[in-house]
């Protein structure tokens, strides 16, 4: 049995080599989320001294006192408007795109074909951004308008119509629907009452995935939202970050000790701000969202 | 009893369209926008704008408008449908009936919407109901078409169904495509985007006599290039090793640790990097390099390897599950015949799972080639924290189109790269596929 150990030390080894690999590569992508953290909760001193660093030296939540009472309510408008954008984005999404998949998965419906081809088109080809830009400006005019974050590119993708055809059509037998209408069943009952129920492991995922691009969209913000009270948390992260005006402008009552300008810890508290929400929740979906992106659905 | 064909128009006419598309061409007779000059105001009706009329004391001379004849001719050939509606089949006579209310809608809100740039030098102008009842008629002209369509079964309820995302669709990709023309423009928004002069190749001829035109075609391409490479590389790795962890616990352990930058966006991550890189108080300037002169905001020579680090931290993840699920996917007695063969871990890599690995290599490369003319906004944009001392190494076609349109307001630069990057992008993707198609067909993405 020499031949069996061999292959056992070896595979000890094997096991040893990529775990290893694997631990180091979790912790590079994880360390940067606690440097954030951490600075976060650092004193705007020690950063003066010592910068960002992976352990707060000197603990203090004055960058969160900073952020939660001088600019409260600019925080909370900025997430509620992104709340909004979110689930109206997601429910809107998630109305229309199936019911226009539907039908496209029917053998029995002529257009099939031939729209299937219109949809997978804009996958190939589409018109760039500055013919989009004035035709949402100059035409729609939803420039500074709650429209402008949630309809531009966000509501669904070809791709996505693409995914729900081929999930209707391999999991919704014909059969059925055939014994629906027999029994008296309107196309719209089909679709609603057995069609929708059966796919909902499709309709989750999808639905994250859209959820999470409405959630972390700042480039609709950057094109069409100037008027600061329609920010959302992105928006809102984005000009901060590209204009430290921005941060000085905000009310400094709250005084900010030694540093004339209190921008070192309250930058990474306000990127912490962007952060937590998503990280509190991603337990929670991250199947499911694992199974978004093996079906090829997320890239930004 | 069923009737025939349109027999059932001949029992009742369609009087109501007839009337709507009579009341319709009323409508030119009224008051179709208000604008106010030297604090008087004025009125203009449909037929004056039919005819064209010289307003503003001479300053705006408005030619015939050619939209609103062709909604009023659009009307009487509704009409006129009608008459001949019984002899048509009814799939024809209905998508007619339907086209024609369709455009004679799409023309009057064309036609308001162009008022408001014709008549910029007035003030207050306003669209008064000669323009709103043409187009509320219209609509229900429309409506009643695709009822009658039903009633006819010409179409059935799963066409309902598709219209909501078609006209998404539609508006939201399909108008732009159509959009490129403006590259032809030489736009200008005070006199609107229609009335604004063709000016044929002039932007692209502009826009590549600039070095910008090369430095961003470079850049997009060297980088896409260097992305796919790195990134299927330690795509695959990572995938084939995280298949091989014997503990699921672990498994899903490192498969969420390495998907957590995956989930944030670009926003966040150029917090993060500022956090790493700032110039006073960046961990990497700080404490791992003790406090160096190195400004990395400024200096150019380190951005192509800190933009390839940041694209795979953010994107192993994705890769490698998709790697992953492919891997797991492999039929394992394979791997135990091998195993059994006295394959080692090396070997059974190399011969077995690469080589079934080899669609979705294929796939995944072809789909990033067939992309490599766009780039990812976020990651040249915000990563970079715009930095204008970093351009010649950050600037890719996407962030040049997005400062030439919103920065410096050079809407003909803007939209010849726009236009250059949707064209050649369809082109490389037709190729690679046609490529592709001809040497092995399993692998053509259509």
């Amino acid at each position: 049995m020499d031949d069996t150990r061999v292959t056992g030390s070896s595979e000890r080894v094997f096991q040893l080599i990529i775990n290893v690999v694997l631990i180091l590569l979790a912790l590079a992508a994880i360390l940067p989320f606690i440097l954030l953290l951490s600075s976060s909760l650092t004193a705007e001193e020690t950063l003066l001294i010592d910068g960002y660093g992976f352990w707060p030296k000197s603990f203090s939540l004055f960058s969160y006192q900073y952020l939660f009472i001088a600019n409260g309510v600019k925080i909370f408008k900025a997430y509620g408007i992104t709340f909004f954008v979110t689930i109206v984005g997601t429910g809107l999404s998630l109305l229309i795109g199936p019911m226009l998949a539907y039908p496209l998965s029917r053998k029995d419906y002529p257009r099939a074909k031939a729209l299937t081809f219109v949809v997978f088109f804009t996958m190939l080809f589409n018109g760039g951004v500055v013919p989009s830009y004035i035709m949402w400006t100059q035409i729609f005019g939803i420039r500074n308008s709650l429209l402008a974050l949630i309809l531009p590119n966000l509501l669904f993708n070809g791709f996505y119509i693409i995914l729900y055809k081929n999930n209707f059509s391999t999991n919704i037998h014909p059969a059925l629907i055939e014994a629906a209408k027999i029994d008296g069943a309107g196309e719209f009952y089909i679709y609603f009452k057995i069609v929708m129920p059966l796919s909902l492991p499709i309709l989750a995922t999808v639905g994250l995935m859209v959820a999470i691009g409405y959630w972390n969209d700042w480039v609709n913000g950057l094109y069409y939202i100037t008027d600061s009270k329609l920010y959302s948390l992105q928006v809102l992260l984005n000009s901060i970050m590209n204009n430290i005006k921005a941060l000085a402008s905000m009310d400094v009552s709250m005084g900010s000790g030694a540093a004339s300008m209190p921008g070192t810890g309250i930058r990474m508290a306000m990127a912490v701000v962007g952060v937590v929400p998503i990280m509190v929740l991603y337990p929670f979906f991250s199947k499911a969202f694992v199974k978004g992106i093996a079906l090829g659905g997320v890239k930004e | 009893m069923k009737e025939k064909g349109l027999a059932i128009l001949r029992r009742k006419p369609l009087i109501d369209i007839m009337l709507m598309s009579i009341l319709s061409i009323i409508c030119i007779f009224l008051p179709y926008a208000s604008y106010t000059y030297k604090s008087a105001k004025y009125t203009l009706s449909g037929l004056e704008l039919m005819l064209g009329k010289t307003i503003l004391g001479g300053q705006i001379q408005i030619n015939p408008q050619i939209l609103l004849i062709l909604a009023v001719i659009l009307n009487i050939l509704i009409i006129a449908l009608i008459f001949a509606l019984s002899k048509l089949k009814p799939r024809i006579g209905g998508i007619l009936l339907l086209l024609l209310g369709l455009t004679a809608v799409v023309c009057n809100i064309a036609m308001a919407v162009r008022l408001s740039g014709m008549l910029r030098e007035a003030r207050n102008v306003s669209i008064l109901f000669g323009s709103i009842i043409p187009v509320v008629l219209g609509v229900v002209i429309v409506i009643r078409a695709l009822n009658l369509m039903y009633r006819l079964k010409v179409i059935n309820v799963l066409d309902f169904m598709v219209i909501p995302g078609l006209l998404y669709l539609i508006i939201n990709n399909y108008l732009p495509m159509v959009g490129i023309v403006l590259a032809f423009k030489k736009i200008d928004y005070s006199i609107g985007i229609w009335t604004s002069p063709w000016v044929g190749f002039d932007n692209f001829i502009y826009l590549f006599k600039t070095s910008a035109a090369w430095i961003i075609t470079r850049n997009t391409l060297l980088y896409n290039l260097a992305f796919i490479i790195v990134g299927n590389i330690l795509g695959i790795i990572v995938g084939i090793f995280l298949s091989e962890v014997f503990s699921k616990k672990l498994r899903k352990f490192y498969q969420t640790s390495i998907l957590l930058p995956q989930l944030i966006s670009y926003v966040i991550v150029a917090y993060i990097v500022f956090g790493f890189l700032s110039n006073e108080s960046g961990w990497i300037t700080q404490t791992l390099l003790g406090g160096t002169d190195i400004n990395f905001y400024q200096e150019k020579s380190y951005w192509p390897f800190i933009l390839i680090l940041v694209n795979t931290w953010k994107g192993l993840g994705y890769s490698a599950v998709i790697y992953l699920s492919s891997v797991v996917g492999i039929d394992r007695t394979l791997i135990e015949a091998a195993y059994v063969d006295g394959a080692g871990r090396m070997k059974q890599i190399k011969n077995i799972i690469l080589p079934l690995l080899k669609p979705t290599i294929v796939t995944l490369i072809l789909l990033q080639v067939g992309r490599i003319f766009y780039s990812d906004f976020g990651l040249f944009f915000q990563v970079p924290m715009d930095s204008g001392a970093l351009y010649d190494v950050t600037n890719v076609i996407d962030t040049y189109v997005y400062r030439s349109l919103m920065k410096m307001n050079n809407i003909s630069m803007a939209s010849a790269a726009s236009a250059y990057q949707s064209v050649v992008g369809f082109v490389i993707v037709v190729t690679v596929n046609a490529v592709v198609r001809k040497i092995d067909k399993e692998n053509a993405l259509f």
